[in-house]
Parts: C-alpha cells; sequence; structure tokens
C-alpha cells in the first residue's frame, strides 16, 4: 500500500519510484508520466486491435505471467501465423534501458514501440490505418483527447505505451531483500551462487552488473559458429560486429526460458553449459568467452542465485495486468 | 561619386538579374510509370519470376531526394526537395511537411507524379536522382520530424533509426500457401543513384517550361533479374529470399534496381 502510494506521487512528480539501489528512471522531458496517460497505454498494450487483423497485442508476447516474455517460445508468431526471428525479451525494468532491441538500434521506448507495430510479421499494422482505427473507437478518442493536447497520434499512441511499460519494475525478489538486509532471503546455495556471479571464476558479472544486471553493452557469445543474424552489424555493416547482442537483464531469468537472442537454449542448465565450456568457435567470439571450469555444484548454485532473482511480486502485480 | 553610381547600377542590375531568374522558376513533375517487363505493373496480379514462381506485387513506397537536372555542359541543377511516393497505400499528407517536403499517394501505377521540383525554366539533357533520405535528414529525432519523414510515413524502421528507402511488398506462393514476401532497403548505404541523362546522342531533353512533365519507366521485374551469389533466379521459397531487411540479398535487389529505370518515351 505504502508502495502504491508513494508510486502515485511519483509518476505525478514526473519520475518512477524505484526502491533500494535502483537510480531514479528517466523520463523523457516530451513524455511525462501521468496516472491517465499509464492507464492509456494499460489498454493499448493489451488490445489486439492495434495488430493489422486484430489477432495480437503487445502482451501476446509479452506476457506477464513470464516476466512478460513470450511463454517459452524460442520467437513470438504474428499475424497470419507468421514466425519472427528472435526471442521476446522481458519488459521488467525496461524504462531504465539504454535501447532497444536486441541490436540495440532504438533509443527509446516510444520509437522502439513502432518495430512490433508495424512489422510485417508481428502485428503488421500501417501508422495512417492504426490512427483512423483507434480514432473510430469512441473511447479511444476520447481517452486521447483528455490526455494529450494534440490527441490521438501514432506519436501519442507510442508515448501512452512506453509510459505504461516505464511502471514494469521489477524489483522484489529474494536477491533484492538480501541486498537490503534480509540475510535469510536467500538460500546458502543461492548466496554461493552469487559469490560465484560475481568473482573472476563464474565470471557472470562483467556483462551482467548493476541494479538491472546487464551492463547494456553488445557481445557476441559465441553462440553458434557462424553468425545467421547478423546483429549489430545489420546497423552498423561491419564484419566485426556480426553476432554481436545487447546483453539481457537477468532478472526473473528462471522465468523467461527459453533464452539467448534466438531462444535455441531451452534451459538454465544448458545456458551455464554453454558459458562454461566456453561458447562456440566463432570468429567474432568476446574475449571475454572462455572455458571456467565450473563443477556441476558449482552449476547448481549458479542456478539457485539466478532463481532467486525471480520477483514473484512482478508476476501477479494487479496494476500490470489486463485492464477488466 | 562616379563609383557609388556605378556600384548602385551595378547593384541594381544584380536584384533584376535575380528577380528575373526567381520569375524564370517553374515547376516540373517527375512521374514514375510503374511497369513489369513491357506491361504497365497492376498491382494484386500475379506474376512469374523467371524461376516460375509466382508472386504480386501490392505495394509499393520510396523516397525521392536529392534531385538535379543536368545541364547541356554536364553540370547540375539541383533541385531541394524530399518526396514520398506510395502506391497501394495512403500516407498522411494534409498536415504539416518538413521544409520542401512532398507527399504523393498514386491512384493508379502509371503516370503518377513523385516528385514536383522548382527549377530555372530551360532545357536539360537529363536528370539524375537518389531514392533514398539524405543522410542529414535520415537520422534527425523521428518523433518530432514531420511528414514525409516521421512515424506516421509507415516508413520509419524502429530498430534501425532511419527509415525505409524503397518498400516493395507483395505475396507469393510457397508449399500452395499465400506468403508475404517484402524488400525493404535503407540504411545509408543503400541509397539508390537513378541517372537518366545523356550528353553525347541527344537522346533525353527535359523542357522545363512550366507546361510538361518527365517521366521515368520503374520496371519491378528487374528486381528478380538476377539471384543473390550468382544465382539465375530468385527463389521465394526461401525464407531469406523472401523477407529482405538487409544483409547481402538486399545487396542483389539493389544492384538488380540499379537497372530498373529508364526513360519513357
Amino acid at each position: 500500500m505504502k508502495f502504491t502510494t508513494a508510486f502515485t506521487i511519483c509518476c505525478l512528480a514526473g519520475v518512477v519510484f524505484a526502491q533500494g539501489f535502483f537510480p531514479v528512471m528517466p523520463i523523457p522531458a516530451d513524455n511525462p508520466q501521468t496516472p491517465e496517460k499509464i492507464q492509456l497505454g494499460r489498454k493499448l498494450f493489451y488490445d489486439a486491435r492495434l495488430s493489422a487483423d486484430n489477432s495480437i497485442s503487445c502482451s501476446s508476447c509479452h506476457q506477464q505471467k513470464f516476466a512478460f516474455t513470450n511463454a517459452g517460445n524460442a520467437v513470438s508468431t504474428g499475424i497470419r501465423g507468421q514466425k519472427g526471428s528472435r526471442n521476446a525479451p522481458t519488459l521488467g525494468n525496461v524504462g531504465w534501458r539504454k535501447s532497444l532491441f536486441w541490436e540495440g538500434g532504438s533509443p527509446s521506448l516510444e520509437l522502439q514501440a513502432m518495430g512490433p507495430i508495424t512489422a510485417h510479421d508481428e502485428m503488421g499494422i500501417e501508422p495512417s490505418v492504426l490512427v483512423a482505427r483507434l480514432k473510430g473507437i469512441p473511447e479511444y478518442s476520447k481517452a486521447f483527447s483528455s490526455v494529450f493536447t494534440d490527441g490521438l497520434t501514432m506519436l501519442n499512441i507510442t508515448r501512452a505505451i512506453a509510459s505504461f511499460e516505464r511502471t514494469l519494475v521489477s524489483n522484489r525478489s529474494p536477491y533484492d531483500q538480501y541486498l537490503a538486509g534480509d540475510q535469510k532471503a536467500m538460500s546458502k546455495a543461492a548466496v554461493r551462487g552469487m559469490e560465484l556471479f560475481f568473482g573472476e571464476n563464474g565470471d557472470c558479472f562483467h556483462c551482467h552488473n548493476g541494479f538491472n544486471l546487464t551492463t547494456e553493452a553488445l557481445h557476441n557469445t559465441a553462440l553458434q559458429k557462424t553468425n545467421p543474424d547478423l546483429g549489430l552489424a545489420r546497423i552498423t555493416n561491419r564484419k566485426s560486429d556480426e553476432g554481436k547482442f545487447k546483453t539481457p537483464t537477468i532478472r526473473n531469468v528462471a522465468l523467461t526460458a527459453p533464452y539467448m537472442h534466438d531462444g535455441s537454449i531451452p534451459t538454465l542448465e544448458k545456458v551455464l553449459d554453454h558459458y562454461n565450456k566456453g561458447g562456440e568457435d566463432n570468429p567474432n567470439a568476446d574475449t571475454l568467452m572462455r572455458p571456467l571450469g565450473l563443477s556441476k555444484t558449482e552449476i547448481s548454485d549458479l542456478i539457485e542465485f539466478l532463481k532467486a532473482l525471480t520477483d514473484v511480486e512482478f508476476t501477479r502485480d494487479p496494476r500490470f495486468a489486463a485492464p477488466k | 561619386m562616379n563609383k557609388i553610381v556605378l556600384t548602385a547600377t551595378l547593384g541594381t542590375l544584380a536584384l533584376i538579374g535575380l528577380s528575373s531568374a526567381q520569375n524564370n522558376m517553374v515547376k516540373h513533375d517527375l512521374k514514375i510509370y510503374l511497369r513489369m517487363g513491357n506491361a504497365p505493373l497492376e498491382l494484386g496480379k500475379t506474376y512469374k519470376t523467371s524461376g516460375g514462381m509466382d508472386y504480386s506485387v501490392d505495394l509499393l513506397k520510396f523516397y525521392v531526394s536529392n534531385v538535379q537536372l543536368v545541364k547541356a555542359d554536364g553540370s547540375s541543377q539541383a533541385v531541394p526537395g524530399l518526396s514520398l511516393a506510395s502506391f497501394g497505400d495512403t500516407a498522411p499528407s494534409g498536415g504539416k511537411l518538413l521544409e520542401n517536403g512532398q507527399v504523393f499517394n498514386a491512384k493508379t501505377t502509371q503516370n503518377e507524379t513523385v516528385f514536383t521540383l522548382s527549377a530555372p525554366s530551360g532545357d536539360y539533357k537529363g536528370i539524375r536522382f537518389e531514392v533514398g533520405v539524405p543522410k542529414d535528414l535520415n537520422h534527425r529525432e523521428a518523433s518530432t520530424i514531420p511528414m514525409p519523414l516521421g512515424l506516421e510515413s509507415g516508413m520509419y524502421w524502429a530498430w534501425n533509426p532511419g527509415y525505409i528507402f524503397f518498400r516493395l511488398e507483395g505475396k507469393t506462393m510457397v508449399d500452395n500457401k499465400s506468403q508475404p514476401w517484402l524488400l525493404h532497403m535503407g540504411t545509408d548505404n543503400w541509397r539508390l543513384n537513378v541517372n537518366q541523362f545523356d550528353l553525347a546522342t541527344n537522346k533525353i531533353k527535359i523542357s522545363v517550361d512550366g507546361k510538361s512533365s518527365t517521366t521515368i519507366n520503374l520496371d519491378l521485374e528487374k528486381i528478380f533479374s538476377k539471384g543473390p551469389n550468382g544465382a539465375p533466379t530468385w527463389d521465394l521459397k526461401q525464407p531469406a529470399l523472401r523477407v529482405m531487411h538487409g544483409g547481402a540479398n538486399v545487396g542483389q535487389a539493389y544492384l538488380n534496381l540499379l537497372g530498373a529505370w529508364s526513360m519513357a518515351q
């Protein structure tokens, strides 16, 4: 209850509340948070009318129960049954991400939203068609006029969705409680795993660090011997950038299987096996990729720590669920 | 005293000259015939690739920029402006526009204006332009820039700050099932140069006189004239050749497209 009150106050002040060692979330000056806009964005997020054939919404691929990922699917299914090529990332703490998409090409949540809405194999709708469609729905027409001085535009659709996404804060895991001083919040195995994680032996922390457990940097983690998905090179056209992808947050990672940019690794155990052997023989493999030599017990401890990053409240919080 | 009179006279003459040149600026439409080989393109009609695969073209949108009229001495008359031309889609056209911005929503595939230039009247030996967005505009803040750029253009590429320059979409049949195919060509590397000028044989003459227009053919059959990696055909059964957002296959489509433009008779 205290959290809800504080959250509302901070929303009105144009910032998003964060507890513990989370920094204040940056909010664009031209898109301040307001409760009405957040609710409008929430409604849009769960509305399948944002897709060309009214079949899928943002929430189809970003489901709260799975920390806003896609329910065990390696890649997402768009309109007309079309399969994408990448794994839907979690939206937990997405308001702090410095760039969006797996190759980090989008600078803001507002602009990022244009991707899935217009991509032919996702929601596949033309901006002009979407704006006209929503203008024909009185409740949207009224809500946009109330929230935005210029009413219903494509930009304002993305602004509202981004405002809702900025509320998706996940910071109530056992790890957060442990950091806040509750020594019993994590099991002994998870604590051992945490020490490995942040030590040179486990070597996870070079990429997964900070409050959101990501440095935001891009790496080639030697997932395969070749780079069928160009990753960052799709933007830069540099050979050396082929196969580089953004480091995802691993908060709620136990809920977000399968893993990697293409969803090709089904379990946490197999992810750790991949890193333990130093990845595949990829020409662009990151210099950090090397055999780790971790024992089965150590891998088990690491997995216990990763499970301690699960914020169950985040997956049940009614503020993030579909509006009734 | 004489110097003052001379300076004033020259100044007046210069102003008259400037005014005269401005008066001679006339509008001239650059138009496009969309073709499929020798025939006019029909949106939605089924065509065959050289490899025998069925496909249709349902939508074409592209940007035109950096337009230049070629003078008899080979030099260029630059024409400012950026236009977005849409065939099979309607882009918002009634609102605020970028300076020298233009939006055209074609009603047919034949003889449709894709750029209106303003240039000194006279005869020119040809025209050149780019299909794409100038680098200076391609990476500006997309959320606030007006048409023909911005989020409502239908050309914004969210994963890569910038715009699709040339967007071609249709359908094909794979295992008796209709599948979309698309070519989205963009990024600063894939700005297409169209050159239609002839200084030697006098075959091209563009009269900018406020009455006539210039029409160019765009033969979309050429898109599939040669397959990637030396392949003779374009196999639309392969997902990577059916959905193209960048990479080597777009490179081949780019090369094919370079030969798809010609002056209409």
